[in-house]
């Protein structure tokens, strides 16, 4: 009988541990720019096979960015393997976030887009000051709306390594 | 709205056919699959033993294979197999040795059972995912190159954003 208790008593205490199974969240890492390559050099048969079950607008948009990948120069692809490699040092939630900002960045008509590009790049080459004043101008206010304006805030914030983070000088 | 489970719902036939080629509903099936371990692991069982039973031909039967299957069946004093299993195991629990040991086995395979059920399927057990192009696999790793490509046209455009405006 005390054999038995104490079988019922191991069982009791080791399946509500197994049954927790292995740690949630523990998603595998992604595979960078070589995933891109190996894509490349697939037969165009097996990429084909791949591609037919995505639906048409997925497949469409996918294909296009290889297109764009691929026109890089090697240059090009050597630094966006760098900002790639850093952005994978950002906390997964940094990078879900600037995802997510830049989902809504491309769900913008491509006249905004464009817009908004021209002017983080406008405002990038300029001195902390004059990007504050330029940012603060009525021009800017008019040009762009509030949700675009954080937009570019949300980017800038998100892609920044993490020392930059809590910076003092959001104005937009 | 809560997905069904295929396996949880008797939905074996769809898993079987998603395995052969000749779903109906491939994509459905896929999309559920790729999010649960349970129908993952039995996709991948029944793609290994399909791969055993094209890989293996069937050994030829002796000629008193039958005979002597059924002469061991009925093997002396009239007792049938799982009579005489069960007599054994019976005698052992009753037995003043035979009764922990009897319950510490019970627990310890009740808890390999739950672990083994709850281990997910390595790549040495999943042979769908590495043999099949346009498996479960294959649509993971199109996910994984359109998230880099996601991120990769992000940083383009916006590695160099101004970190502060």
């Amino acid at each position: 009988m005390r054999a038995l208790t104490q079988a019922l008593a191991l069982i009791a205490v080791a399946i509500p541990l197994l049954a927790q199974g292995p740690p949630r969240g523990s998603r595998r890492p992604a595979p960078g720019p070589s995933a891109i390559e190996r894509y490349n050099s697939m037969p165009p048969r097996q990429r084909e096979r791949i591609l037919e079950k995505l639906p048409a607008d997925r497949r469409k948009a996918f294909e296009d960015r290889v297109e764009r990948y691929n026109r890089l120069s090697p240059g090009e692809k050597r630094r966006l393997r760098g900002q790639y490699d850093q952005f994978q040092q950002l906390p997964p939630e940094r990078r879900d976030e600037a995802r997510r900002v830049f989902r809504r960045f491309m769900n913008l008509p491509e006249d905004r887009q464009r817009e908004l590009r021209t002017e983080m790049e406008t405002l990038r080459d300029l001195a902390p000051d004059e990007r504050r004043q330029r940012v603060e101008s009525p021009p800017f206010m008019e040009k762009f709306s509030p949700q675009e304006r954080r937009m570019m805030r949300d980017l800038g914030r998100t892609l920044s390594p993490p020392a930059d983070t809590g910076s003092q000088h959001e104005i937009l | 709205m809560e997905e069904v489970c295929y396996l949880r719902n008797g939905g074996e036939g769809a898993l079987v056919d998603f395995v052969s080629g000749h779903s109906g509903q491939y994509a459905e099936v896929h999309a559920h699959a790729a999010a649960c371990a349970d129908c993952q692991r039995f996709i991948a069982e029944q793609a290994a033993l399909w791969a055993a039973l094209d890989a293996d031909s069937a050994p030829e039967v002796a000629a008193d294979f039958d005979r002597r299957l059924y002469a061991q069946l009925e093997s002396v004093d009239g007792e049938n197999w799982w009579q005489r299993t069960w007599r054994q195991m019976a005698g052992s629990a009753m037995s003043g040795f035979g009764r922990p040991v009897a319950a510490l086995s019970l627990a310890v395979a009740l808890i390999i059972g739950v672990a083994i059920m709850r281990q997910p399927p390595t790549p040495a057990s999943a042979p769908v995912a590495a043999d099949r192009p346009a498996s479960l696999q294959a649509v993971n790793d199109i996910d994984q190159i359109e998230e880099t490509l996601e991120d990769l046209e992000m940083l383009s455009l916006f590695a160099n954003a101004p970190r502060s405006l």
